[in-house]
């Protein structure tokens, strides 16, 4: 039983006069627990990809299934309520908000979740989740710096921690090593593989071929198609 | 929750913002001063007027008067709605106070015995009311509790009956002039004569302390000629009245026009001086009457047209024809041509301002629109962890009310500042730049009104709220409909 399901996806891109597709008839589906790598050159649109089956963006055709629901055709709010709830993304840039600590970043996902009244209830149980999560990914001594005071590991750290915060089904990890060095990108890639023996279904897309080849499955994206490498 | 946590991160983070919040601060202020003091000038207007006439008066439109008052007044104090009505005359004269100064005054002869039922003449006297107050009041003073109480019972009482009777002991007035003409009537038995504080130079010097005001001024003989003015209206100017008064008391009604040129002598001596008394075929005339309502009557305008058929009855009955026969007015009515010009003005200048600070809001729209496209990668972020796009429209018009609130909060602490040390402040600009704003002559008070109305600064400070959410609303909405990857790829 496939977790998330896409069909017959197609999504182009008005460059100027001009319309690009970037995924046309694009079939994809992971398992609960697994960990695909979506690998292709640089614009063959895995992030495209990743943004339509994450609800960050919706295709112009086909569906994309999970929970027994076209989730691409749902409204704004339902969508939300997935990315708040069911999914978890991980970015290349860290997408860290400058203002807020570290801590405050990592609970970001429980700040959205939470009503005032409900936080009140909550903040404490909600706070441990996240020391504990930061504890684990070495970020301890760090909760109230602010993301400019941090490293680029530490703040891809900061953004796995807040991507996992409510617990998600699917985390999606966006070229997460990208803005790495090799070493960093080792460390941040060890991280992600201890996240998916402990069960994490994981969608990462690279277009590192030595780092796709850490996932259960490789997929290839070549004219708008998912293919087998 | 993540939207108050990040309003309150762009509230103190963001200094750009704070430019929107110096403007709504600085816009409440001067809304707050202009309404202030232009709204409490008309209040001030209507209370000091309304507080020195009747409820209802009855005006000759003519210096000669009108006859038969006492049979009208006895008729209109019948009215169950009233409560007393006294006459009244206004006339103009010219005052030599001991030779020292001459000036021409308006003259008005009042039933002192009365005029505390009718109108809050009483409390503007010093000698008969204020200054017993004001010792009372006064800590620096050494007295006892006993004796405090003691003043402001006089006071009181004062206020009920006060009177143009001598100050000061019969041998201290006769002394000023020991050789006068046998025959003549004793200085001590001149009459008193209440004078408007402005005519008696009694001031504020450059210290606030009020000069020219003393014991001195009871001992000063004072004369007034007035003309008088036939039952058909004619003036002969050879046909003038003298009368030696003394100065019994100054009044100080903080209407400018009354204190700078109005004296006010005994009803019965002002109309015998200008042949209005009765005489053989000639009955007795006033210029004026003067109506006081009972406590709770509403509808003055009911009582006015009340007042007004018996005008015309009794003048009817008494078969006076009058060309211009006298006028019946609420008190409102007979200064609208001074309310209704200060009212518009008030709305003029409020509506001016009003506009002014319309520029604050394209302000607030500019500064969040550039702080939204600031933003736009942290909005993609927001969604891209689940916020909706309304969310993300709240988190900047929840901003937008933030700044509205903080703005409104300071405007109204710096505008009450303002308006409650506003005299202060025009006295020292005119030290320091010699500008004199606020001319007494022109506005008719000697001191700029400086008490915010609660219930104005609330109306205030909530319009500058909304102000701010409408400059946010086209950000906010901007914001919102931003596609979270767009967002995230904004550079």
């Amino acid at each position: 039983m496939h977790l998330i399901s896409a069909e017959s996806i197609n999504k182009s891109f008005k460059m100027g006069d001009a319309v690009v597709t970037v995924l046309k008839d694009c079939d994809f589906a992971v398992k609960a627990g697994e960990f695909v790598a979506i690998e292709g050159r640089s614009g063959s649109g895995k992030s495209t990809l990743l943004h339509l089956l994450g609800c960050l963006d919706r295709p112009d055709a086909g569906s994309i299934r999970y929970d027994n629901k076209d989730i691409a055709a749902l409204g704004d709010k339902e969508r939300s309520a997935y990315r708040n709830n069911d999914f978890g993304f991980v970015f290349q840039f860290y997408h860290l908000l400058p203002e807020l600590s570290v801590l405050e970043n990592t609970l970001l996902g429980a700040f959205v979740k939470h009503s005032v009244g409900e936080w009140l209830r909550v903040r404490h149980p909600q706070r441990e989740k996240a020391k504990a999560l930061l504890e684990q990914f070495g970020l301890s001594h760090r909760l109230k710096h602010r993301p400019g005071q941090l490293s680029g590991g530490e703040r891809q750290r900061v953004a796995i921690a807040r991507a996992l915060i409510n617990g998600p089904k699917v985390l999606f990890a966006d070229e997460p090593t990208g803005n790495l060095d090799t070493e960093t990108g080792l460390q941040i890639m060890a991280v992600l593989n201890k996240l998916h023996t402990q069960g994490q279904t994981l969608v990462m897309v690279t277009h590192d071929r030595s780092l796709a080849k850490q996932a259960d499955r490789t997929l290839l994206l070549r004219d708008g198609k998912l293919v087998s490498p | 929750m993540y939207k108050l946590l990040l309003i309150s991160k762009y509230l103190r983070k963001r200094r750009i913002a704070w430019v929107s919040l110096l403007a709504v601060c600085l816009c409440t202020a001067m809304i707050l001063v202009v309404f202030s003091v232009m709204g409490g000038w008309l209040r001030m207007f209507r209370d000091s007027f309304q507080g020195l006439s009747g409820a209802v008066i009855v005006q000759s439109q003519s210096l000669s008067g009108f006859p038969h008052y006492d049979e009208m007044i006895r008729r209109i104090e019948k009215l169950p709605t009233v409560r007393v009505a006294a006459p009244q005359i206004q006339t103009f004269g010219l005052i030599n106070i001991d030779d020292q100064k001459n000036a021409g005054v308006q003259v008005i002869g009042l039933e002192i015995d009365k005029i505390g039922q009718i109108n809050r003449f009483p409390q503007s006297l010093f000698r008969q009311y204020q200054g017993l107050i004001e010792a009372a009041d006064d800590s620096k003073l050494d007295l006892s509790q006993e004796q405090r109480r003691s003043l402001r019972a006089q006071a009181a009482e004062n206020l009920t009956k006060p009177s143009f009777a001598l100050p000061l002991p019969a041998a201290a007035y006769d002394s000023r002039f020991p050789n006068r003409r046998p025959g003549t009537t004793p200085p001590s038995e001149w009459s008193g004569m209440i004078a408007g504080a402005g005519v008696l130079n009694i001031r504020k010097d450059e210290t606030g302390k009020i000069v020219n005001r003393g014991e001195f001024l009871y001992r000063l003989p004072t004369r007034l000629t007035v003309i008088n003015v036939s039952d058909r209206g004619t003036l002969d100017l050879t046909d003038k009245a003298e009368r030696n008064y003394w100065i019994v008391d100054d009044s100080r009604t903080k209407v400018w026009q009354y204190d700078s040129n109005t004296v006010y002598v005994p009803f019965d001596l002002l109309q015998k001086d200008l042949n209005m008394a009765a005489v053989e075929n000639s009955p007795a005339r006033t210029t004026e009457i003067h109506i006081a309502l009972k406590p709770g009557v509403k509808d003055l305008m009911a009582v006015r047209d009340e007042v007004e058929k018996i005008v015309a009855a009794v003048l009817e009955e008494k078969g006076v024809i009058m060309g211009i026969p006298p006028v019946v007015q609420t008190w409102e009515q007979s200064q609208a041509k001074w309310l209704g010009a200060i009212e518009k003005e008030v709305a003029l200048v409020t509506t001016l301002f009003s506009m002014i600070s319309v520029v604050s809001v394209f302000l607030i729209f500019c500064i969040f629109y550039m702080i939204v496209a600031e933003k736009t990668k942290d909005i993609g972020i927001i969604k891209s962890v689940g916020a909706t796009s309304a969310g993300v429209a709240v988190i900047f018009i929840g901003y937008g009310c933030a700044i509205g609130i903080a703005g409104g909060a300071m405007g109204l602490a710096l505008g009450w500042s303002v308006v409650h040390n506003i005299n202060y402040l025009h006295q020292k600009m005119g030290d320091l730049l010699g500008i004199q704003i606020w001319n007494p002559e022109v506005y008719a008070f000697d001191t700029i009104p400086n008490v915010v109305d609660p219930k104005s600064a609330v109306i205030i400070v909530g319009v500058a709220i909304v102000s701010s959410v409408v400059g946010a609303i086209i950000p906010a909405m901007h914001a919102a409909r931003l596609n979270p990857v767009d967002a995230l790829r904004f550079e």
